[in-house]
């Protein structure tokens, strides 16, 4: 499936719409911080990817962001005892 | 249109110019090490920090991040119309993007005014000083994208026939980079803690 802009805009605001709704309706709250947070580095990849258009870039880039993107949500998910 | 041809597949020329993915990279850093911080206060405090974090309006932050993410679509459709040469189209999605911009700061401004008129401001306790310099610094970095933007659309509309789509280009990466922040605080700190 080809991504295009049209597609990510409409997936970005599913996931925008699940995270701010799971935040007040889950009540497991581990459940719903994990949820939340792993959503959010999915939006920052599909940005990152689709619409800077660093899909086309060297993998160099790609690895480094999603190192980076690893790293946080790791290093609050540690901190956060989730 | 000047055309630049750029091999993208090479490491020093990613989308936006390897100067401007500098910077991309030590804000993320900043921001993210700041995140990581609140995190850790958090812990120190959770009932504060849970409690500071229901005073806020998760509508108005969700609004907020449909406004920015809007934002970066039209700026991704302005570049990818540039790079086909239609400039009335590009110019037309710059004005839109440009729009997400100035909305994002609207209600951030009224929620914003909210929080003062409760007389929660900076010092007010550790959960609000992360969220008054985090956000405070975040407004920062999209006013002056929406000033970048202001500049593009200028550029573009006076020298139709010689802008270089790299300028444009990295001016597009630095407003992203405010979508790509905004991704990462709306979640910290309107809805985990």
């Amino acid at each position: 499936m080809k991504l295009t802009h049209e597609k990510i805009i409409i997936l970005l605001y599913i996931i925008t719409l699940i995270t701010a709704i799971s935040s007040r309706t889950v009540n497991n709250w581990y459940l719903a911080a994990l949820l939340i947070l792993g959503l959010s580095a999915v939006k920052f990849f599909f940005v990152f990817f689709q619409f800077m258009d660093m899909k086309h870039a060297n993998s160099f880039w790609k690895t480094l962001i999603i190192i980076y993107l690893v790293a946080f949500t790791g290093a609050v998910g540690i901190i956060l005892n989730l | 249109m000047e055309q630049t041809k750029v091999d993208y597949k090479n490491v020093f020329y990613p989308p936006g110019g390897i100067l401007l993915w500098i910077l991309i990279l030590l804000e993320l850093i900043t921001f993210g090490a700041a995140l990581i911080a609140l995190a850790v206060s958090s812990r120190e405090d959770p009932a504060l920090f849970h409690k500071s974090r229901l005073m806020l309006n998760v509508v108005f932050g969700a609004i907020n991040t449909l406004f920015l993410l809007t934002s970066g679509y039209f700026m991704a459709v302005a570049i990818r119309s540039l790079k086909q040469n239609n400039i009335k189209r590009s110019l037309f999605s710059i004005k839109l993007a440009m729009s997400g911009g100035l909305l994002f700061l609207i209600l951030k401004g009224i929620e914003y005014s909210e929080k003062f008129s409760h007389g929660i401001t900076l010092g007010y306790n550790t959960f609000f000083n992360f969220y008054w310099l985090l956000t405070g610094f975040h407004v920062i970095h999209v006013m002056v994208g929406l000033v970048l933007l202001l500049f593009i659309y200028f550029g573009l509309k006076k020298r139709k026939g010689d802008y270089d789509v790299l300028d444009a280009e990295a001016g597009a990466a630095f407003w992203h980079l405010c979508d790509l922040i905004w991704l990462l605080l709306f979640p910290m700190l309107y809805l985990v803690l």
